[in-house]
């Protein structure tokens, strides 16, 4: 196996055994790709759970996720796959694919994710895969997990996992500290972040941006001046008495002095007004890399919204939509917001899937 | 009026401290006043000292101070004043310029409180005075904080101190005291009675960081009279291992509209046992008092927090507020909030919670990339660094400074 350990690929027998893809319908399928996303489902094993794979594509054109690369399929490469024996055509995609394809590096790869709470199972068959550069967004009603998985990413310890895996740069993350995420470049910005009494932001801050001084540096000054935080403001206790606009423009300040390769953003436009949240955006924008050109971009975001305001600001590549602890779709932000808003998440879930 | 004092002790020789565990007086060595030698400024009195001064906020060069007073063991070494808002000076002087000024002695602590009291009393009495005499002159109003050290230097040594402060009407007087004890002490017993006038219209600030050795025991006594319009604020920081502190300031509001304010920062370690309170009586009318202690058990310490409000007088206000964090099994802290109302027309309130570290806290800090004991000890150091008022900007700041010096030992 060319691409991540072989073992790896073969612990997942259900590839094999339950006839994912077959590949002669492939190419039919390749042509009749719908224009949304599709899942392994939708390939013709109604009983799999997905479970180490996620395929989708559209425009004639199917995307493989697995392990550490993302690959891409065109018509073009399949001619390699007919008549040959199932087994061998599982090695021969993947070499197949890792020498004509656009091989990119994944960032985060969550594969079939289960976590409980408290006992009480929230996520569970979560596949997510972020690559470098890219910005998702995750869509829910209250209460689908979008927080869980969130709290799971970062790696909090009420948060249980008890099946699948989260790497990230390649390395296992699944038993690390939240410290040790946070020390790979997991950044995050909270919904209701904890006041910690006599704990100074500037003092954070000073934390976050490795500085020794007694005096926070001219530069993270500026960044708050920019953020509208005088000095003043800087010397109170963080998150007390803060304003709900105070509170996620601090947040966004502290993620400005740490600058995390994957940033997830827990609501950042809740409970702020208009103004703040083009202010918000604009850093958050800065934070992804988007003033540079997609190819360019180093930083990923994982954005949680469930009004999809801040979407107007910040544009991402792909959204997932959770419901009921599952990824219920995935594909165009823009097409599903729009079928969110028409519909709401249940029928945007229905219309998703394709059987 | 001293002479009946040196009675009323002789009699409460034996007497047992209400708190804490007693201690055997015997096994302490009394030192004479002339042991240690004196000098004209600060600055010359031993480098080991200096170091330790640094510590509890007494600046050898004495920049920005009124007046220093430095007592190792028995002996007062070091007195300078370049003020003329204010004097301080060793008591025995003190004695011999003001004639009055015994009359101000034993009256806001009663000598036979308990053996404590009683054997300063008598040592008074034998051998001479000991501790510091400040005052503030009427009208003055005094910038820079006076500064007073305790220090004990020698082995086995009982230092018994008496303090008399005094705000004179419309005054205004900033003290910090530190006591500490030299590296090489490993047992030394300080016993310290000090004794706070405000007249009318007068406001002392009294700022008193503790850095005891493991193996000294302290009983601080002390008594503040509150006059009209008067306002005493009292800023107390113990972090450093002490074998045991037992004390329970009183301060009684007898003025009209007098009000008192005492916040303790207490951080126990080793196996340090801390009974500290801070009573306040409102006798007078209109009176009103906080008091705020933050305390925190590390290792084996045994911390009780008291306090005692008593409103006996209409139009009274208080309010008692201890938190805190017990981080140790081992440890143990006991809150006693007490209130007492004895007339209508009063409001005492007190608020008590002893706790953990809340874990969203600790989380929070986690994400942002401290380890769980880098972020426990910031929360705990944030929990403790209480802002300290009604100082001077430039104090206050230098209070802020000592307590964070103080914390990082935390």
């Amino acid at each position: 196996m060319i691409l991540g350990p072989k073992n790896k690929a073969y612990k997942h027998e259900m590839f094999v055994h339950s006839k994912i893809i077959d590949f002669r319908c492939m190419r039919k399928l390749l042509f009749s790709l719908p224009r949304k996303p599709l899942k392994i489902s939708d390939f013709g094993a109604p009983n799999t759970s997905c479970s180490w794979a996620t395929v989708f594509g559209g425009h004639r054109k199917l995307y493989f996720l697995r392990c550490t690369e993302i690959c891409s399929v065109t018509q073009k490469n399949l001619r390699f796959f007919d008549g040959a024996e199932k087994s061998e055509i599982f090695e021969e995609i993947f070499e197949c694919l890792y020498y004509k394809t656009v091989v990119v590096k994944l960032l985060l790869e969550i594969t079939d994710l289960a976590v409980e709470v408290n006992g009480k199972e929230i996520l569970s068959d979560i596949d997510l895969y972020i690559n470098k550069g890219e910005t998702h967004v995750l869509l829910g009603p209250n209460g689908s997990g979008k927080s869980t998985l969130f709290m799971s990413i970062l790696g909090f310890p009420k948060y249980n996992i008890t099946r699948g895996e989260i790497i990230f740069k390649g390395k296992d993350i699944t038993s690390l500290s939240t410290t040790e995420r946070v020390k790979m470049g997991v950044g995050v910005s909270f919904q209701n972040p904890p006041a910690i009494r006599g704990v100074k932001l500037s003092d954070l801050l000073k934390i976050e941006h490795g500085e020794t001084g007694e005096e926070l540096s001219p530069e993270m000054r500026k960044l708050a001046t920019k953020l509208k935080f005088d000095e003043k403001f800087l010397e109170r206790d963080v998150n007390l008495g803060f304003s709900g606009g105070e509170v996620k423009r601090s947040e966004i300040l502290q993620l400005l002095a740490q600058q995390p390769d994957f940033i997830m953003f827990d609501e950042p436009d809740s409970g702020v007004d208009i103004e703040n949240v083009e202010l918000i955006a604009e850093e958050i924008n800065v934070l992804l890399d988007k003033d540079k050109k997609p190819g360019m971009r180093e930083k990923s975001g994982l954005l949680i919204t469930h009004l999809g305001y801040i979407l107007n600001f910040v544009n991402a590549d792909i959204a997932h939509v959770l419901m009921d602890g599952k990824i219920a779709c995935s594909g165009n932000p823009a097409e599903i917001l729009e079928c969110i808003r028409k519909e709401g998440f249940k029928g945007c879930v229905e219309c998703c899937r394709v059987r | 009026m001293l002479q009946s004092a040196l009675e009323r002790a002789k009699k409460a020789q034996e007497k047992k401290a209400l708190y804490g565990k007693d201690i055997d007086l015997e096994k302490f060595i009394r030192e004479e006043a002339e042991e240690h030698e004196r000098v004209d400024r600060a600055s010359e009195v031993p480098k080991k000292v200096q170091e330790t001064l640094l510590k509890v906020g007494v600046d050898p060069t004495e920049k920005e101070r009124a007046g220093t007073f430095i007592q190792v063991d028995q002996s007062c070494v070091c007195t300078t004043c370049p003020s003329e808002n204010v004097e301080i000076m060793g008591m025995s002087v003190a004695l011999e310029k003001y004639g009055w000024l015994k009359d101000y002695m034993w009256k806001a602590v009663a000598p036979d409180t308990d053996k404590y009291t009683a054997q300063t009393a008598i040592r008074e009495a034998e051998e001479g005075s000991s501790g510091y005499f400040i005052r503030s002159l009427p009208g003055s109003r005094e910038v820079f904080p006076l500064q007073a050290c305790m220090f004990i230097g020698d082995e086995k040594v009982m230092q018994t101190v008496h303090n008399v402060i005094i705000a004179e009407e419309n005054s205004e007087l900033h003290i910090i005291t530190g006591c500490a004890t030299g590296e090489d002490v490993s047992s030394a017993l300080h016993v310290g009675v000090s004794e706070f006038y405000l007249k009318k219209g007068a406001k002392i600030t009294f700022t008193m960081v503790h850095n005891w050795a493991e193996q000294v025991d302290v009983r601080p006594r002390t008594g503040i009279m509150v006059g009209d319009d008067s306002t005493y604020i009292s800023n107390y920081i113990l972090t450093s291992p002490v074998r045991s502190i037992q004390s329970y300031p009183t301060a009684y509001c007898s003025g009209k509209n007098s009000k008192v304010l005492f916040q303790s920062i207490l951080g126990g370690q080793q196996d340090s046992l801390l009974d500290m309170g801070s009573r306040v009586i409102l006798e007078g009318e209109g009176s009103s008092c906080e008091i705020i202690s933050r305390v925190v058990s590390k290792d084996n310490s045994q911390i009780y927090s008291r306090g005692h409000l008593a409103g006996r007088m209409h139009d009274t206000k208080g309010h008692l507020e201890c938190h805190g964090l017990v981080l140790s099994d081992n440890s143990m802290i006991y809150a006693v909030p007490e209130l007492e109302g004895s007339t209508t027309e009063l409001e005492l309130s007190h608020e008590a919670a002893v706790g953990k570290i809340a874990e969203e806290e600790v989380l929070y800090l986690m994400s942002r990339g401290l380890t769980e004991e880098e972020a426990a000890s910031m929360i705990v150091r944030g929990f403790l660094s209480m802002d300290i008022t009604g100082l001077p900007q430039e104090l206050a700041d230098e209070t802020k400074r000592m307590l964070d010096m103080s914390l990082k030992g935390m």
